[in-house]
């Protein structure tokens, strides 16, 4: 059940690369759609569809064993290719080739988790910055990517650079980096916004940046009078 | 949604509370079949009635719980005759909500190979993960689903059981919304316990659940019998929240059921036969992934 | 757990009420799914029958399936004929 490499898609941000830890599991979900994020206990990232072929359980609820998630209902094993290698109520089967959960292109660059829904893109991630980029946070709005991404500019000046990406220079601990804000389109009326700092490691500035993020988190949800 | 309440569904007494909780917590409203219902104690006992039209529900009072049903004859409730045999404990162990199918419960109920990963040192362990062969059917006889031959290791079978044993379970379904299990003693030999659990569907995708115990055991509090089954079911509500679909399946479709499923398997082909569209759905998928 | 390689021939018949076009699509997507070699009986809308060769736990599994069926399939008995493989 491997996603057919059909037309190209888009790579989206789902997170800074703390969002999932080695040997965790998360769920994200992306234009509506449910993604189960682990990582083997080595840290490689896999991008899964949300839900164990047995019986429905999302396995974003499973537990990592070494490099294979198990499902949390029934313990049912799953490679790092998404193959199905145990049932333990059939401990003596060996499961066909055939049993697998549905996967996606997914990515780490520039302390960025990357999913691409459809087959993988030919080309990379855009690039986050041009020196280092730092991931400093994640904020969730009740707005729809496009209203999100407006709103964005209006309070901060933020401009758009790229597909689902925006950068602005707002004064971050006295040093003229950038901020870019990669944009995950949750679903119709949720966004998340992804931040990253340019310009090399330094924690005041991070900081600074954090606290921004922050700021502006706040500043949405006075005008549209919700809480993210 | 009331238009998808299928008559077998709509025909049967489902719980409203145990007779204890009841008198507590009267007067309440709730749901039953999405129809707000409010739930009070008169002269003549419990009482029923829908909030929208007024009008009053049957009520019968049986097995320690009121019961209620939005058709005015429903079915005969199922005969549980333990209940009659003297000596055996009832717990009734109050009402937990959980936001899917009551069907999805029941199915969950049924289901023998989680016990290991959902109820870990209780009652399965990872050492024996193996199901064996059972028996699953759907007694025409008496129209009720039934799964025996179901044995296995239980690190801690009840609240009662200091050590792990083997034990004999015996499932039992003779309503959609409704299961007992009939589980080998610790506490008297060659003898059963029973654990049941009746579910109120408030809509199709939140229910209200109610698990009750009759066993012979002479020894644990009260306290720590619902503390067991308490702790069970609260295990069992992060999967069943988290099972997708909520409406149970009824086609085999978006699943791979294997012979451990023998049980969920027998309970969704006898919704099937009676027409159950209540909390159900196809089980074709909208869009592949 | 070491896999045994014993494989398991299996007759069987489904019967019921069922549509015969869409019960065969299904089976055999099933069948596909959990690596059985099938070969496919008569169909009508009382019963379908078909042999299926595999590891013993996906031939029950494919029975599980098919009891159970497509959404409109009532399938009330399955006969079955086993040979060790």
């Amino acid at each position: 059940m491997t996603t057919t490499d059909s037309e190209p898609s888009a790579w989206y941000v789902v997170g800074g690369w703390t969002h999932v830890r080695p040997g965790a599991a998360c769920r994200v979900v992306l234009q509506g759609v449910e993604i189960a994020l682990w990582r083997t206990q080595a840290g490689a990232l896999h991008a899964w569809g949300n839900r164990c072929p047995h019986r429905g359980v999302r396995l974003s609820l499973g537990i990592v064993k070494g490099d294979r998630l198990a499902c949390r209902y029934h313990g049912w094993h799953y490679d790092e290719g998404g193959r199905c290698r145990f049932m333990p109520a059939h401990p003596n089967l060996d499961p066909p080739a055939t049993l697998a959960v549905a996967h996606y292109a997914t990515q780490e660059q520039d302390e960025a988790i990357w999913v691409a829904l459809g087959g993988a893109p030919a080309a990379p991630p855009l690039r986050l910055g041009t020196d280092r980029p730092a991931f400093c946070r994640s904020i969730h709005l009740s707005l729809g990517a496009e209203a999100a991404a407006d709103m964005l500019a209006r309070l901060t000046g933020a401009a758009p650079v790229a597909p689902g990406l925006m950068q602005v220079w707002p004064e971050i601990a006295g040093s003229d980096r950038a901020v870019t804000l990669a944009v995950q389109p949750i679903d119709e009326t949720t966004t998340a916004l992804h931040v990253f700092l340019d310009g090399g490691p330094d924690a005041a500035a991070r900081l600074a940046a954090v606290r921004w993020t922050v700021d502006v988190r706040w500043r949405i949800g006075s005008e549209t009078g919700v809480e993210a | 949604m009331t238009d998808r309440l299928d008559d077998f569904t709509k025909n049967q007494w489902v719980v409203i509370d145990d007779e204890d909780g009841l008198v507590r917590r009267a007067p309440f409203e709730t749901s039953l079949f999405s129809l707000p219902i409010g739930v009070e104690t008169g002269a003549d006992g419990p009482r029923v009635h829908r909030l929208d039209t007024g009008e009053a529900l049957p009520v019968l009072r049986r097995y320690g719980y009121v019961w209620s049903a939005v058709d005015v004859a429903p079915r005969p409730l199922f005969d549980i005759p333990e209940f009659d045999e003297g000596g055996r404990r009832f717990v009734p162990c109050g009402p937990v909500g959980v936001k899917t199918s009551a069907l999805r419960v029941i199915e969950n109920f049924l289901d023998i190979a989680h016990f290991p990963f959902v109820h870990p040192g209780v009652l399965g362990t990872e050492d024996e993960t193996e199901v064996i062969p059972y028996r699953a059917e759907i007694r025409r006889d008496v129209d009720e689903v039934w799964a025996v031959d179901c044995g296995f290791f239980q690190p801690k079978a009840m609240a009662a059981s200091s050590a792990g044993v083997h034990v004999d379970y015996r499932y039992r379904v003779a309503q959609p919304c409704s299961a007992v299990l009939y589980k080998s003693s610790p506490g008297r030999a060659g003898a059963f316990d029973l654990i049941g659990i009746l579910a109120r569907p408030l809509d199709e995708t939140v229910s209200e659940v109610h698990a009750w115990m009759l066993m012979w055991d002479d020894t644990s509090s009260d306290e720590s019998l619902l503390q067991f089954q308490q702790e069970i079911f609260l295990q069992d509500r992060i999967i069943l929240e988290n099972q997708i679909p909520h409406l149970l399946p009824l086609s085999a479709g978006m699943e791979i059921p294997t012979r451990a499923d023998a049980t969920s398997i027998a309970y969704r082909r006898w919704l099937k036969d009676h027409g159950v569209t209540w909390g159900t759905c196809d089980g074709v998928p909208e869009v592949a992934s | 757990m070491t896999p045994r390689p014993t494989l398991r021939r299996a007759r069987l018949r489904f019967r019921g009420a069922l549509d015969p076009v869409v019960f065969a699509d299904f089976a055999a997507r099933r069948a596909a799914l959990l690596l059985l070699e099938a070969t496919w009986g008569s169909a009508t809308t009382e019963a379908f029958e078909c042999e299926v060769v595999g590891a013993p736990e996906l031939v029950d599994a494919f029975q599980m399936a098919c009891w159970l069926g497509p959404p409109h399939a009532m399938i009330d008995a399955v006969d079955i004929e086993r040979t060790a493989g």
